[in-house]
């Protein structure tokens, strides 16, 4: 029985043996490079150990069906012309999945940003999230609020990257304003002794605290502060309401916009009038 | 004296200005307590040899993980002569680890530190390096009366190998590296900064204490392998 022969001089017993072949080397592919992800994945990033452990597998793969091909009959001269007629076709028919392979291969040697980096891809009103995962067409990403998002390369590669983590520091600034009669250097004091309190606010590049400008309800206090980028969203939120605690609690406070009023003609009430 | 580093089986108790530490062994268990400002830890462990270790570990933990660098700043710089070998004495932050004596040894069932936490960066912000900060003066002899729960002592070999005076500000370590020995009184570590060339500094720690008889403290990071290219040496490319 499998001495049947299937077409040409290809039997069954040659079908199963390149069956079989295809599934060693899937299976040799998937063991090898499972393999290299355990021992590079403390010594290689999360991205790079993705493209390696891929390109290893199919590597394979294509040993496994080069091994196969003339088992099965089959020509690769022939291939390539019959690839070349179905590559013209093709390519028409699918000219922006290439468009979006050829912006992964640019990407993948640009190297924007990484598996894990927080971007904004599409400019300032783009998508913000953390960048799951890189593929050769299309770029996954995971929201704030956990929303899965797959972006065309072809969109990436040619829109407006932000990467927030690309630098290992940045920097936020607060205005704080305070009332006219409080101690300006005292207010800037107690803000510099939170500031070098706190473990994640960088020694340097050195804080800077200084009256930004004297405003129309308040002295406007200009507040800099430089943090590891992984650190800088939960510094921002957590400093701003410590200092206004700590300058309340020393009796600096943050006063409401105020507008004086003069009467060109003195208003003539009673005390009682007034209701 | 310090009776909190070493070995212990319970009961144990320790109490001293900020910390409360308190091992009690109940119904064949364990309870670990440890109250530090608000921060109270309370672990009931089940463990076969009921016994804990407390010993100081690298500064790296706390407040979180997030670099294997400890830049130390000298309080006033030192100026060293070209050509000039010499060893000085500083101090670096401490971390206070309680481990379970038995597997896993390299982890630890609690962390905590007296000493002041601050990061900085060295470096600019596109190629620099975050630290773990300390700042220190420096001395020519063991320096005295120091907390153990708080800081050790550094004994810096410093080498100018280049052909000009230079002046030292601050060290950077690639802390995975350190190697720290302790007993009841101190905790210490050797460390060596070897000046190359302008702009180009290289840091490293001995695994020798800096008195005989001292203990060697477990690495938690002695298996992990450091971000910094170069194994544990740091090379200060930034300045010193």
């Amino acid at each position: 029985m499998l001495d049947r022969v299937l077409y040409g001089g290809v039997t069954l017993s040659d079908l199963l043996v390149s069956i079989i072949i295809l599934f060693i080397a899937v299976i040799i592919g998937k063991a090898i490079s499972l393999k290299i992800r355990h021992s590079l994945k403390d010594r290689v990033s999360k991205d790079r150990l993705n493209t390696i452990s891929k390109f290893v597998y199919f590597l394979f793969l294509l040993v496994g069906f080069l091994i196969v091909l003339p088992i099965l009959e089959f020509r690769i001269s022939g291939f390539l012309v019959a690839g070349g007629i179905l590559g013209i076709i093709i390519g028409f028919a699918s000219q922006s999945i290439v468009t979006n392979l050829i912006s992964g291969i640019f990407l993948t040697f640009e190297r924007p940003f990484r598996v894990d980096d927080v971007v904004k891809l599409g400019g300032e009103d783009g998508i913000l999230g953390v960048v799951e995962e890189i593929k050769i067409v299309s770029t996954t990403m995971r929201t704030f609020e956990g929303v899965y998002v797959r972006v065309p390369n072809e969109k990436v590669f040619t829109g407006n990257i932000i990467n927030y983590l690309e630098n290992i520091a940045r920097r936020f600034e607060y205005d704080v304003g305070i009332r006219y009669k409080d101690d300006a250097d005292e207010a800037m004091e107690i803000i510099k002794e939170l500031i070098e309190e706190h473990p994640m606010a960088l020694k340097n590049p050195e804080p800077q605290v200084f009256v930004e400008s004297l405003g129309s309800s308040a002295v406007e206090l200009k507040v800099r502060v430089w943090a590891p980028s992984t650190e800088w969203f939960p510094l921002r939120m957590e400093l701003l309401w410590k200092i206004k605690k700590e300058l309340e609690e020393n009796g600096i406070q943050v006063p409401f916009n105020q507008q004086e009023v003069w009467f060109k003609n003195a208003l003539h009430m009673e005390e009682n009038e007034i209701t | 004296m310090t009776e909190i580093y070493g070995i212990h089986t319970p009961p144990f108790e320790f109490i001293e200005d900020k910390i409360i530490l308190k091992v009690k062994e109940e119904d064949q268990q364990m309870n670990y307590t440890r109250e530090l400002d608000d921060d109270v830890v309370e672990k009931p462990v089940i463990s076969q040899d009921n016994k804990m270790t407390f010993q100081p570990v690298e500064p790296l933990n706390l407040p979180k993980e997030i670099t294997s660098s400890l830049l130390i700043e000298f309080e006033n710089p030192i100026v060293i002569d070209s050509g000039m070998k010499k060893e000085i004495f500083a101090t670096f932050p401490i971390e206070i680890a309680v481990f379970l004596e038995g597997e896993s040894p390299e982890k630890p069932l609690d962390l905590f530190t007296l000493a002041k936490q601050k990061y900085t960066l060295y470096g600019d912000v596109k190629t620099g390096t975050i630290c773990k900060y300390w700042s220190t003066k420096q001395d020519t002899t063991i320096p005295e009366d120091l907390d153990p729960l708080v800081e050790g002592i550094m004994a810096l070999t410093i080498v100018n190998r280049t052909k000009e005076w230079k002046e030292v500000t601050k060290v950077v370590f690639d802390a995975y590296g350190m190697k720290i020995y302790y007993d009841e009184e101190k905790v210490g570590m050797k460390g060596a900064l070897s000046i190359k060339e302008e702009d180009l500094s290289e840091t490293g720690f001995f695994n020798k204490p800096i008195e005989e008889d001292m203990i060697k403290a477990r690495e938690i990071y002695r298996k992990k392998k450091s971000p910094i290219k170069g194994g544990t040496k740091f090379v200060m490319e930034s300045g010193i």
